[in-house]
């Protein structure tokens, strides 16, 4: 594999499943830095030591009903940069709690996919949605410094492209990861929105991860006794497995 | 509860709601029952891939009709710009 990968595990787990979701990762690639992003309230949580864990205090992660009140990740991406410059990684692959990895070296394939699409950022579920009937755009855009954000900070001619993609299971160069995080919108903007629009509008080709688009649909939850059967269909990882790590064992 | 009324309306548009077809291609987006209230077109129960509203060309000059239809964009497929961080 090309360059040196970090996996970000953003979580809000109890400390015993976030040991065994780090374990798991590594058993299915040890080439790789984890960095678990918490998001819960259980103080323990940072004292674990099989990787690095960083604190997310940030009242644009901590939400209920995420697209209404357009949950944030740039919290988390501003909190990551140090992990990511200390240990000189080039690509980030951005993980929610629930998705779970299928096959080994997951990291190599999208490093392979990543170059051999040319591009800065990969991503699920990966559409245009700017004129379109989607709810997400159409909520954004009954705020006016909306449109004027991308017009203002694009690098781009057409500069009304809005994208869209999944929050989970993004992969990004060094350099588009950075951008992100550098950020600092007028106004908060639902992830789902603003990772894929701003890379695009900072001048970072985008492109959806051609395999997997259904093993990540959000609306349908998976059970971890379905995971063989994803594999067998070919799934290099699956999305929402709850209650992979709660498990008692 | 929520869940399990929107769910019924979902399935009772897709029974009786108007097919919803991508005008290039003719694929079947999804059903959605179209309203037209208050000098707006509502479209209710689309659940469907985003879609955008087109008016659709006509091979006649035709003074009393015009049809809207919808279409998807393509994938998105940009080419990388020369940034500040390459220069």
């Amino acid at each position: 594999m090309s360059g040196n990968v970090g996996t970000i595990l953003l979580s809000h787990q109890a400390p015993t499943s976030l040991i065994r979701m780090v374990e798991y990762w590594r058993a299915l690639d040890a080439e790789q830095d984890f960095l678990i992003a918490y998001g819960g309230n259980d103080p323990s949580a940072l004292l674990i030591d099989c990787c690095e864990v960083i604190n997310i205090d940030d009242p644009e992660l901590k939400t209920r009903d995420h697209p209404r009140e357009r949950q944030s990740y740039i919290g988390v991406f501003r909190a990551a940069v140090d992990w990511i410059q200390r240990n000189e990684l080039t690509h980030i692959h951005f993980a929610e709690f629930d998705e779970i990895p299928l096959v080994k070296n997951l990291n190599s394939s999208l490093v392979a996919t990543l170059e051999s699409e040319g591009c800065d950022v990969l991503g699920h579920r990966l559409r245009r949605i700017d004129q379109t009937n989607h709810p997400h755009c159409l909520s954004h855009l009954a705020d006016q410094k909306f449109m004027e954000y991308w017009k203002m900070m694009s690098l781009r001619e057409d500069k009304t492209v809005i994208l869209s993609m999944l929050g989970c299971g993004s992969f990004w160069t060094k350099e588009a990861f950075l951008a992100i995080a550098s950020l600092q919108p007028p106004l908060r903007i639902y992830l789902e929105l603003l990772l894929p629009t701003a890379a695009h509008h900072l001048g970072f080709r985008v492109r959806n991860i051609p395999t997997d688009d259904a093993f990540m649909a959000p609306e349908v939850l998976k059970d971890e006794s379905e995971i063989e059967r994803y594999r067998n269909l070919g799934a290099w990882r699956v999305h929402p497995v709850k209650n992979m790590w709660t498990k008692v064992v | 509860m929520k869940e399990l009324i929107r769910c019924c309306g979902l399935q009772l548009i897709r029974w009786m709601g108007s097919r919803i077809r991508d005008c290039d291609t003719g694929e079947v987006l999804g059903t959605a029952i179209i309203l037209n209230l208050g000098g707006r077109i509502h479209l209710i129960g689309y659940a469907g891939p985003p879609i955008v509203p087109v008016f659709l060309p006509q091979t006649q000059v035709t003074y009393w009709r015009c049809s809207l239809g919808f279409r998807r964009w393509q994938e998105v497929d940009f080419p990388r710009v020369k940034n500040h961080l390459e220069s």
